[in-house]
């Protein structure tokens, strides 16, 4: 399911999505207390991660989920999340060149 | 003598945005709370501010100062997470650090020691101020290594000349006021250069033939506080650089005078019972924080804007203190009925003051009813606390 609100508008040469809930298939590297996505499968696409620009937590309840603002190869933007409690990946926020 | 410091982040939600996505740098930003343009701007970059844009700006008027700038939706949890490694890197210097805002905090450096640090008797402010130049430019240095945001820095002999000091070049600005340096630099501005002193104010000293800086320090004082109050004091203090407020550590925590939320809504609502679920959604919020912060209030109200922007702003008082969201959503329904004339909406708010530490002052009735309500908002409040926020959420909020 995506809520689409574009801005800026796709003919100002970029696309952004503000809130996506795609579940994505991620793999991680675990090491010294931290999580770090390496590259990701979205819609049949493989997307390597180039760079972790952040990363934060929120909290629901005694759940933690954990964000992580990554730069492609490609030098797309990506916000994704990891759900501690159902130890599942999703999609949050694209911004593509359009 | 004191040693304060101002930390201010420079467009601390813009920097946090830009840092994450480097592509948006370069171009005017404005991050707030929708992208629908219907909400206020949170911040905004250099580029943007460029425009004439600033915080608190309506989303609307900032697209048409700049059609073409990008606007982020805003999200707390990012910044909330960076305030608290900066706040870690400050405490690094001295542990009287006073989180001030999200973005801002007092250091007092009084009594560490620093390479450089003249003796103190028989020397001016001025020299004892400009030793700690090397102190905050590593400071600066520390913050951007830990998180790779630019700060502002104000030093002087105390929090509100600080705070003045950090104004007075931004970004990755650094300057050292003295009282006396302090008086040169703003005595012949306008009073509204002032921190705390806005439009409204401005025009009433205006009145009085008060319009500079200097005017409003050499003003009788008796003249102030008949016309302002305690308040005429405490501005003619600020213009005089006079603050004994001490820079009070995190670890000691500062009293909260009071507790509210509000909401730009997705559109204008003249729906009195889409309202009515509005108001109550926010008191349940502003209760939950009262029991979660272990206090009671005891004066509620309410705060509505229409399409116009005109506010209303309509507060009660209690017989007695409490933290029941359903007392709150009755007083604050009750306010908006009172003094609502069914024009359209944009924003609601519901807020509580008054507050007194919770710690043994809950009231028990003979009959038991208000325990048996305290023992069902416990039940709930360890269900949220555990499951989330949305793990119970109340009917009329669905409306």
């Amino acid at each position: 399911m995506v809520h689409a609100r574009s801005f800026p508008k796709p003919d100002d040469g970029y696309f952004m999505i503000e809130s996506i809930h795609d579940p994505i298939e991620v793999i991680t590297m675990f090491g010294n207390g931290t999580m770090r996505p390496i590259r990701f499968r979205w819609k049949n696409k493989i997307v390597k991660v180039a760079k972790v620009t952040g990363d934060w937590v929120r909290h629901e309840g005694q759940n933690k989920i954990h964000y992580f603002a990554l730069l492609a190869d490609s030098s797309d933007y990506f916000e994704i999340c990891y759900n501690a409690k159902d130890m599942t990946w999703q999609l949050t926020r694209v911004w593509m060149e359009g | 003598m004191r040693v304060v410091l101002h930390v201010d982040m420079d467009a601390f939600f813009a920097s946090v945005e830009e840092k994450l996505n480097p592509r948006l740098r370069g171009r005017p930003l404005l991050v707030g709370g929708e992208v629908d343009r219907r909400g206020v701007v949170a911040a905004a970059n250099y580029e943007a501010r460029s425009y004439g844009i600033h915080a608190g700006m309506p989303a609307g008027e900032a697209r048409r100062l700049c059609p073409h700038a990008t606007f982020v939706e805003g999200n707390p949890q990012k910044y909330v997470h960076t305030q608290i490694q900066i706040l870690d890197t400050l405490k690094s210097f001295t542990p009287a650090v006073e989180p001030f805002s999200i973005d801002e905090a007092f250091l007092d450096l009084t009594s560490v020691g620093w390479k450089g640090r003249p003796v103190e008797e028989g020397l001016d402010g001025a020299v004892l101020l400009d030793s700690v130049v090397p102190v905050a430019v590593a400071i600066q240095r520390a913050v951007w290594r830990r998180v790779r945001l630019p700060a502002t820095i104000g030093v002087a002999p105390n929090k509100y000349v600080a705070k003045m000091a950090s104004g007075v070049q931004k970004p990755r600005g650094l300057t050292v006021l003295t009282v006396e340096r302090y008086r040169e630099r703003f005595w012949g501005k306008s009073v509204q250069e002032l921190w705390g002193i806005g439009e409204k104010t401005r025009v009433s000293l205006e009145k009085l033939g008060i319009r500079t800086v200097g005017q409003l320090a050499r003003f009788p004082r008796e003249f102030l506080t008949y016309h302002f109050g305690l308040n005429g004091e405490h501005m003619q203090e600020a213009a005089l650089g006079n603050d004994e407020t001490p820079v009070v550590p995190y670890y000691e925590g500062v009293a909260a005078k009071s507790m509210g939320h509000e909401v730009t809504l997705s559109r204008d609502v003249s729906d009195r019972d889409a309202l009515l679920g509005e108001l109550l959604r926010l008191s349940d919020m502003v209760g939950r924080r009262l029991r979660g912060d272990g206090y009671l209030g005891k004066v509620v109200a309410v705060k509505f804007r229409d399409s116009k922007f005109r506010t209303v702003i309509r507060q009660r008082a209690l017989a007695s203190v409490m933290d029941d969201e359903n007392e709150i959503f009755r007083t604050a329904s009750g306010l908006l009925g009172e003094n609502w004339d069914g024009r359209p909406l944009r924003l609601i708010g519901v807020s509580v003051s008054g507050l007194v530490c919770a710690a043994g002052l809950h009231q028990h009735n003979l009959f038991g009813a208000d325990e048996h309500k305290q023992d069902m908002r416990k039940a709930v409040d360890s269900l949220r606390d555990r499951f989330g926020e949305a793990a119970l959420v109340k009917a009329g909020v669905l409306r």
